[in-house]
């Protein structure tokens, strides 16, 4: 031991020595414990359904009840519309807006993305009976929930298929918990008036045939008004590049605030930039994202992204001399009022692109980078070599034996904290120690071995402990961007992955840990 | 900590063993949050807090007997996020340059110095160097708490240790 460490220990023993300690446990620790028990209990054993556990259970807290609980069935109904969704449902059940429950962006949300239109259905209305069904008294549990939510403006994928869609089985194992007892779960996505929604529902093994019956229509009653002063998702612009059509298009990251600009095209996948000012004021550089579409001669990129609101112009100069500048995009106020967005179409596929961003007197307030995207070719455009590459798994096919894979780069140490600073303007080291770069969201189409390997962290271990994974259960949870539980095992919907390829194929796909 | 696991298997039921794990583990978590975030107050919360979150989630890991190492990544993670998102250090060094409810102690030098530069270092790699010179644990350990590898933590000890020394001139290392 030298010098330093010694006088370490002492100065820490000497501190911790006046630290003042509890000497007894605070009033109302059991009951704070088994609150704490039956948020998790919903949150992680029955990922399905946390939405709801949280939402009702605030939303019931903070709406004035609406009456005693009564006998559901298919009795009189009645017909409601909340940010312009109209449903049709028994009488004896609640219709909860969570905007005028104050629940979005309450910090009891956490920081997930959230719904912003929830329509939550069930027949009692105290918080426990659905915050925690399993833990209300005998006869005054909710048998059923629903809620529906809004989500990012889906182009493809199976969020996009037109309403009207049927509830499918969402696999969620809840023999063991104690919130939902043996409850079963349903979830449905769609696109309705240019707007993408989800629902999930959730069934006590008590909900009788007429409730479920009534429920599912309810369901099928809904019909969709196009987006209002509610928006979460607008189309920003249409273009085509590299002989393929794309479309920009902006939504809010969560309730709390920050703007998503997302570039989709029609066979190259979807890229997306985000930002978000928080509460700082000071000028941030131009956050860019790029992607490119079509292959040699006649490739081209997409630079987009969000920009400050005094920036109405962004030009962007290749290596090759070329410019390209074009006015930003007006992002909706009730989207982001801090925010706009810009999107430049460049010949160039692949060379480093200096951006700039003009304010109305023409002077340059800020600036960005684009960094050197290697533009695919034809023939492989969707292979990686043989190696471990890390990125994100965006979709699975078990069937096909493929996923699709984004292509990122996990640096650490010096690498990270240049790029964190690079990227941020913050001059401190960059948290966790990592930073990850993903300048092209190109997806590439992978095939499994027959025998490929799926490790995944198991979280009761964290962190270094793995567990062979379900393909089947690993496409549910990448398909809906949500963690799905296996009894005490989760696979991730949204997390970091390292695949290894081995002839061409992948043999591995493994978790990365981040905190 | 195999009592524990009796205690936290289930739902809670028995109010004094809850009462009893409360004492047995949240001083040694006050204590820890208090270095690593140089308030005492502050860190009071935050050691309930993860209490409460470590007892609430302990039904579902399969090893109870980690409560402890549970406890204390629950704490590292919470000092770090509550640096990390509300910038605080700022606010630190200022409560250091005054009064602070923890370091009240009269000056004495070279102590005095370490704690300032202690206290301008980033949260993780101060975390690290609590964990590793006040909790005594490995490196593994300290990776666990931190949720990084083993790597990791010697990489932010030694960058510490570094910038301590360019701080304090007068370390010799022996």
């Amino acid at each position: 031991m030298n010098d330093l460490e010694r006088d370490l220990r002492e100065v820490f023993d000497e501190d911790a020595r006046h630290v003042p300690t509890p000497t007894s446990a605070p009033e109302g620790l059991r009951r704070s414990v088994r609150r704490r028990q039956a948020v998790f209990g919903g949150a992680v054993a029955l990922a399905g359904l946390a939405v709801v556990a949280g939402i009702v259970a605030g939303a019931s807290m903070l709406i004035p009840t609406q009456g005693s609980p009564q006998p559901v069935g298919q009795g009189p109904t009645t017909t409601g519309s909340l940010n312009g969704i109209t449903i049709t449902y028994p009488e004896a059940w609640h219709l909860i807006d969570p905007d005028q429950a104050a629940l979005n962006g309450a910090p009891t949300m956490g920081e997930s993305p959230l719904p912003r239109i929830v329509l939550a259905l069930a027949p009692t209305e105290k918080p426990e009976t659905f915050g925690c069904p399993g833990r209300a008294a005998a006869g005054e549990s909710a048998s059923l929930l629903m809620t529906v939510q809004e989500e990012p403006l889906a182009l493809s994928g199976p969020a996009s298929t037109p309403w009207p869609v049927e509830l499918g089985p969402l696999n969620v194992d809840a023999s063991e918990s104690a919130c939902y007892p043996a409850w079963e779960f349903m979830r449905a996505g769609w696109t309705a008036s240019g707007r993408t929604f989800e629902a999930r529902v959730g069934f006590s093994p008590d909900a009788t045939g007429e409730e479920r019956d009534a429920l599912f229509a309810s369901f099928a009653s809904m019909t969709f008004e196009p987006s209002g002063s509610s928006a979460t998702s607008v189309e920003l612009a249409r273009g085509t590049a590299g002989g393929e059509e794309w479309v920009l298009s902006a939504s809010q990251t969560n309730a709390k605030g920050g703007l998503s600009i997302e570039l989709t095209g029609e066979t190259s996948g979807s890229g997306v930039g985000s930002l978000s000012l928080g509460d700082t004021s000071v000028p941030l550089d131009i956050q860019s994202s790029s992607m490119v579409f079509g292959s040699h001669s006649q490739a081209e990129r997409v630079v987009f992204g969000p920009v400050q609101e005094e920036v109405v112009r962004v030009e962007a100069s290749t290596g090759g001399g070329s410019t390209v500048s074009a006015d930003v995009l007006d992002v909706p106020d009730d989207l982001d009022p801090n925010l706009n967005a810009f999107v430049l179409v460049l010949d160039d596929p692949s060379g480093p692109v200096q951006l700039k961003g003009f304010d109305a007197s023409g002077q340059v307030i800020a600036t960005g980078s684009v960094g050197h995207v290697q533009a695919p070719t034809s023939s492989s455009s969707s292979a990686l070599e043989d190696g471990r590459h890390f990125g994100y798994v965006r979709s699975v096919d078990p069937d096909a034996g493929t996923i699709e894979f984004d292509l990122a780069y996990f640096l650490s140490g010096k690498e990270a904290d240049q790029a964190y600073q690079e990227a941020t303007g913050d001059t401190g080291h960059v948290p966790n120690d990592h930073f990850v770069v993903n300048d092209n969201p190109m997806l590439r189409t992978l095939t499994l071995a027959p025998d490929a390997r799926l490790r995944l962290l198991d979280w009761n271990h964290c962190c270094e402990t793995f567990f062979d994974g379900d393909l089947s259960l690993f496409a549910q949870a990448i398909e809906q961007q949500t963690d799905v539980a296996d009894g005490d095992l989760i696979y991730r919907g949204q997390s970091q992955w390292w695949v290894t390829v081995e002839n061409g194929v992948v043999t591995e796909i493994e978790e990365q840990y981040s905190p | 900590m195999s009592q524990d696991t009796g205690i936290v298997g289930s739902i809670v039921e028995d109010r004094t063993d809850l009462d009893d794990l409360y004492v047995r583990h949240t001083p040694g978590a006050v204590r820890l949050a208090t270095l690593i975030t140089g308030d005492a107050d502050l860190a009071q919360d935050i050691a309930h807090d993860a209490f409460l979150r470590s007892v609430g989630r302990f039904r579902h890991l399969r090893q109870p007997e980690a409560f402890e190492a549970y406890l204390r990544r629950a704490v590292v993670n919470a000092c770090t996020s509550h640096f990390r998102r509300r910038k605080v250090e700022t606010t630190y060094l200022r409560r250091q340059s005054g009064t602070s409810a923890a370091f009240d102690e009269p000056d004495h030098g070279r102590r005095d110095e370490l704690r300032a530069a202690l206290s301008a270092l980033p949260a993780r790699q101060r975390a690290a160097v609590v964990l590793r010179y006040y909790a005594d644990l490995s490196e593994h350990q300290a990776g666990e708490a931190l949720g990084c590898s083993e790597a990791a933590v010697r990489s932010m000890v030694a960058r510490a240790m570094e910038t301590l020394r360019e701080r304090i001139p007068r370390s010799e290392d022996t």
